[in-house]
């Protein structure tokens, strides 16, 4: 229970899908059991379609995040382009190295599409740097037992962007520590089926706990957010809604680069996508 | 009066000139000629291979030098100076690059590491600048997606009637393609399309200027380059007492291993005596 890395808890999780990758984390800040935060994203981006994930304690999530957006920034000026996902996974690297005997108590993921060829990339790393590369997903944090059941059961090759983002949304509940229910019935009942929305119902009416920071997530909101509740009514209506999106803005957050959505509807763009290459991210 | 100002090269003269730079720049002037040409699917560096005695062994003088897989180097003006800024350049693409990003830098951004490292040899108490002017060449692989690259050289086409295949679609860190950069001791540095220097740098660019054109193939600029180093060699030509080093296709063959997938040969390669001697037989 002391170990540094399960204090404030917290987990995130990375997948590759068909010409998408998805990251997600919790937003809870805890402290042992007592929860102090409940919007403390652990996601950061860094580029175009780069984006990381930081579990462990939290002082050194933030640490880490701000050096690695100096690293960043740096890189941009220096270099009048935005740093690839590859490049930044061994910047990540390389960078936790240097701490080999003092290391940072998180576990980076990294997820990203590489801006030559458009290919998903996603890896993790332990505290001193050492990458594991992935084809399918990635699990760190205080619930990376859940998360491995989670994909291991859910993942398959090719998901398009909707469903990766189901499967990542079940991720996402499974990691909470309310909606065991949910938990329970992905674990019995339903690891073959495709579209895992049903099951995850099972979760929401606890969920409603904790609306009212819910729907103040949801208005300080992740990107990818708007494009999302737009397309949610074309697989008919069932499953999405409001009071879904407040579910994952209470519990997480999914931030997707893609090319295409599966409705091809056009990628909504962050409000960064649109930078010259010389100028600073936030 | 002047030489109050020529030992200490922290102190500017009242014109508002560092001297030293200056006489690096005519140490420069006296080297032997080297030459550079961009062509759109590579470069060509070239250069001279002086013996002072007959005696000496050809095979064992080299003055064009590998720095990364994908970006070699020739020089003007004092050999020894020269074998520092390699040593210089081939660490420092490690520790400032490969070490970080386990990639070997873009050429422009070994080029400003070196025209730092000569830079501080301007500004720092008890060195002398450098006396070499480098030519730096290099091929990016960019990181911009290939078709977007492609339409572009089709609009560019289009534009400009096919003859500017080559205006700036090719090279950069962005689009990525070939790169020649000239680096002067005072640390400024300068992108070519291409360029010569030292002793005959005048006479040589002059002939450039009349041999070069847009959208230039690499055979081509190897041959230009050829005739321009005839233009101003003193000696005789030969595969021993010229020195060609080419960016071109991934030399596969230099791996040193077969069969190891996504494994990428060398675009920077010398070429030997025998295949220059094919040159000059075409010439």
């Amino acid at each position: 229970m002391s170990s540094p890395f399960s204090i404030n808890g917290g987990a995130a999780v990375a997948m590759v899908g068909k010409d998408c990758v998805a990251i997600a984390c919790d937003l809870r800040l805890g402290l042992q059991a007592l929860t102090v935060s409940n919007n403390f994203p652990k996601i950061f981006q860094y580029g175009d379609n780069v984006f990381l994930g930081l579990t462990g304690l939290a002082t050194d999530v933030s640490t880490v995040s701000d050096l690695f957006r100096y690293k960043v920034n740096m890189y941009r000026l220096r270099e009048e382009r935005h740093i690839a996902p590859k490049t930044f996974a061994n910047l990540v690297s390389s960078s936790l190295y240097e701490r080999r005997f003092g290391p940072y108590f998180v576990s980076p993921v990294v997820a990203g599409l590489e801006p030559k060829t458009g290919a998903p990339f996603i890896c993790g790393f332990d505290s001193i740097g050492c990458i594991d590369f992935a084809k399918d997903f990635i699990v760190s944090g205080t619930a990376s037992e859940q998360l491995f059941g989670m994909c291991e059961s859910l993942w398959e090759p090719d998901m398009v962007y909707l469903d990766a983002f189901f499967v990542m949304r079940g991720c996402l509940l499974i990691m909470m520590p309310e909606p065991r229910c949910a938990l329970r019935d992905h674990i019995t009942g339903a690891p073959q089926r495709r579209r895992p929305r049903c099951s995850l119902r099972l979760g929401r009416p606890r969920l409603h706990h904790r609306e009212g920071q819910g729907h103040k997530a949801v208005a300080e909101g992740a990107a990818g957010l708007e494009g999302f509740r737009s397309g949610g009514g074309h697989r008919g209506s069932e499953g999405t809604n409001i009071s879904v999106m407040a579910e994952r803005a209470i519990y997480g957050v999914v931030t997707i680069g893609h090319s295409e959505t599966p409705w091809s509807r056009p990628h909504q763009e962050t409000s960064h996508q649109a930078q010259a290459p010389w100028e600073l991210w936030q | 009066m002047a030489d109050r100002y020529s030992f200490s090269l922290t102190t500017f003269s009242p014109s508002g000139k560092l001297v030293q730079i200056e006489y690096a720049l005519n140490a420069v002037n006296q080297g032997v000629t080297a030459l550079g040409i961009k062509a759109t699917n590579g470069i060509v560096l070239a250069t001279e291979k002086k013996s002072s005695s007959p005696l000496a062994d050809p095979s064992s003088l080299s003055k064009i030098s590998l720095i990364t897989p994908n970006i070699g180097m020739v020089y003007s003006g004092m050999g020894p100076d020269y074998r520092v800024l390699v040593d210089r350049a081939r660490k420092v693409s490690h520790t400032g690059y490969k070490r970080i990003y386990n990639e070997y830098p873009p050429t422009r951004i070994l080029v400003q590491d070196v025209a730092r490292v000569m830079q501080e040899a301007t500004q720092s108490g008890g060195v002398r600048p450098y006396g070499v002017s480098l030519l730096v060449a290099g091929w990016d692989e960019g990181i911009l997606p290939e078709d977007e690259e492609g339409g572009e050289q089709k609009e560019g086409e289009k534009g400009e009637e096919g003859e500017k295949k080559a205006g700036g679609k090719t090279g950069g860190i962005l689009k990525g393609g070939p790169m020649l950069y000239q680096v002067d001791p005072s640390g400024s540095y300068f992108p070519w399309k291409a360029t010569a220097i030292g002793k005959s740098a005048t006479t040589a660019k002059t002939f450039l200027e009349k041999r070069y054109t847009e959208g230039l193939e690499l055979e081509d600029a190897v041959h230009i380059a050829l005739l321009t180093l005839k233009e101003t060699i003193e000696g005789e030509m030969n595969g021993e007492t010229i020195e060609i080093g080419i960016v071109g296709p991934p030399a596969d063959h230099l791996l040193g291993v077969e069969g190891v997938e996504g494994a990428v040969g060398p675009r920077f390669r010398k070429l030997t005596p025998q295949e220059i001697e094919d040159y000059l037989t075409n010439l």
